[in-house]
């Protein structure tokens, strides 16, 4: 039996006397994506944050692969395979799409320690390479700031793979798409899954998840209410079905 | 964001600098022109045949050239370090009180018997600390450059004159005197190491992780942290190379005039930082080319040059370049608002 890619077991987090997250548990199995629908304040942002190293849980268990974790910095959520891109992508919008993708990790001419000069040539060539393999090509010479919002969400993904991440954790990643651009990342989720990285795409704009997403579960006053395959329901199900649970929520903070 | 969605069209080339290896002399000037601003091309020029036309006789000549070549080297040298700490987000405004320090502390050691080499050696220690002072500060302590140096300016300039009781450091030490006096070929030394330092600097920027980590923590320091920059560790460098090169500059200036001055190059930033605007940087970080700088440099000292030899008042220059610093900024405001346009 192969280990799953993430399995959470009844994560929780207070912030002084604020309960967000009341025993959350999830579990996404290799090269899935799993989406979390919640409306604002669910307490999607916190789990993400915990798993991504930003913020410790209070109780709980993360596995990764079946080893438990223990994230105290950013650092250490990257070490385990865990990637994460943010809402706003955190690009350097003066910089180049292939300066971007290899911010930090520079290719360098020659060997050995010291003053090694950046290898241009090659850092372009693998950012094409790399954004291929998740999308479309573009010109890893254009500034960032002069691309579209879906072309920058490729040079955020590619950043990403260049850390070679097992869990992709991905926060409203069509936020910033118009709505046909939503494909886009369709697309790019299958090439994603390919790859063998699994997700967990947070978002309160449950439309586009549940287009995407392999299992959608539903985030309601920092527990999960209810969890179900996508495959086996039809979009109108779904809809009707979550609708009515973040109503229910709405209601019942009121 | 949906207007971000829509600019997929946009044949834009426009590319940051040092992240792009594109052959040919054409395309090099159309970027160069583009990043730095073709305004400043143009008001160079009008400068130029302005005060050609109607300035002085003497404004087109080889000595004034040189003239405005030495005035052009001890606001230029500093102004490579303050290019690159704008760049990278930051602001250094204590570049003038280090060079005095250094300066005063560059004489003192050869009028105190030691070589030419530990007279430099000292300056660019000097410098080069309370630089990594400022980076640290700024870095580690989270305080806002402009503060940070605000406070050094104040702090070293009074270091410098408590230790000189305000007494200045005349040198008789014969090749430092020389220094100043002997050209290279008809060029002097100071716009030697001007020339130097930038080319130095020019080709370090695109070339080495030094420049790419400069405009990327400029663009976005977040972004940078999280792509695993040390962010605190290079604005050390930043900081440390501005203030190594605003010691150099004291070393020149007192190598120029023979003497240390604890009280000399007071100001020499609103010149400097407007220079660095002019040449297209921007305050916001992530944006400008040392070649702007020194087109900008060559703009401020050739107007401050030609409104003397035009036989304006000198207190005119402070008006000259006061104004010159509002006009840059106010355009560099212009220029962000019609890029964020798109």
């Amino acid at each position: 039996m192969t280990d799953n890619a993430i399995e959470l077991h009844d994560i929780e987090k207070s912030f002084g006397p604020v309960e967000v997250l009341k025993g959350v548990s999830l579990t996404v199995p290799p090269s899935r994506c799993y989406g979390l629908v919640g409306d604002n304040g669910a307490g999607k942002s916190t789990l993400l944050k915990i798993l991504s190293g930003v913020h410790p849980r209070d109780a709980g268990e993360i596995l990764v692969e079946g080893e438990p974790v223990d994230f105290n910095t950013a650092l250490d959520a990257r070490l385990a395979g865990i990637e994460m891109i943010y809402q706003d992508l955190a690009l350097a919008e003066d910089l180049d799409a292939a300066s971007n993708i290899f911010l930090g990790r520079e290719r360098h001419k020659g060997r050995g320690p010291g003053f090694k000069r950046l290898d241009h040539k090659r850092m372009h060539a693998e950012a094409a390479e790399v954004l291929e393999s998740v999308g479309s090509p573009l010109p890893t010479k254009r500034q960032v700031k002069a691309l579209s919002g879906g072309e920058r969400q490729l040079v955020a993904v590619a950043r990403a793979l260049e850390f070679n991440p097992r869990i992709l954790l991905m926060d409203e990643p069509t936020a910033a798409l118009s709505v046909e651009k939503v494909n886009v990342v369709n697309r790019l989720i299958a090439r994603l899954k390919d790859r063998g990285v699994s997700m967990i795409l947070v978002s309160h704009r449950f439309t586009d998840l549940i287009q995407v997403a392999d299992t959608i579960g539903v985030l309601v006053h920092g527990k999960i209410v209810d969890e179900f395959d996508a495959a086996s329901h039809s979009m109108d199900d779904m809809t009707t079905r979550i609708v009515r649970l973040m109503s229910e929520a709405a209601v019942g903070a009121a | 964001m949906s207007d971000a969605a829509d600019r997929d069209q946009t044949p834009s080339e426009r590319s940051a600098p040092g992240t792009i290896r594109e052959s040919g002399l054409i395309a090099w000037i159309r970027r160069t022109v583009s990043e730095v601003g073709p305004g400043l091309f143009v008001i160079l020029g009008a400068e130029f045949l302005v005060f050609w036309r109607l300035g002085h006789p003497h404004f087109i000549q080889t000595s004034n050239f040189i003239a405005i070549g030495k005035r052009m080297a001890i606001n230029g040298i500093t102004a490579v370090g303050e290019t690159i700490v704008i760049i990278s987000g930051g602001f250094d405004l204590s570049i003038g009180s280090i060079a005095a320090m250094a300066g005063v502390g560059s004489a003192a050691v050869v009028e105190n018997g030691g070589t030419l080499l530990g007279s430099i050696l000292t300056a660019l220690a000097i410098g080069a600390f309370i630089g990594l002072v400022n980076g640290a500060i700024t870095g580690y302590g989270r305080i806002n450059p402009f503060i940070t140096t605000l406070g050094t300016l104040a702090i070293v300039r009074g270091v410098a004159f408590v230790l000189t009781n305000n007494r200045q450091v005349t040198v008789s030490h014969e090749g430092f005197q020389n220094l100043g006096k002997d050209t290279v070929g008809g060029m002097p030394y100071s716009v030697l190491i001007l020339l130097l330092t930038f080319i130095f600097f020019g080709f370090i920027v695109p070339r080495y992780r030094f420049g790419r980590y400069m405009y990327a923590i400029g663009s976005n320091e977040r972004a940078a942290a999280l792509a695993g920059v040390r962010i605190n560790r290079w604005k050390l460098v930043f900081f440390g190379v501005s203030g190594m090169l605003a010691g150099l500059t004291g070393f020149v200036n007192a190598f120029q005039l023979a003497t240390g001055i604890p009280s000399g190059t007071t100001g020499i930033e609103l010149e400097v930082i407007t220079a660095v605007i002019l040449g297209g940087a921007s305050l916001y970080g992530g944006r400008g080319r040392l070649l702007g700088t020194f087109l900008g440099l060559m703009f401020l000292s050739t107007l401050l040059n030609g409104l003397i030899l035009s036989g304006v008042s000198p207190f005119y220059q402070k008006i000259a370049s006061g104004s010159s610093l509002i006009l840059a900024v106010l355009f560099d405001e212009w220029r962000r608002r019609r890029l964020a346009r798109g």
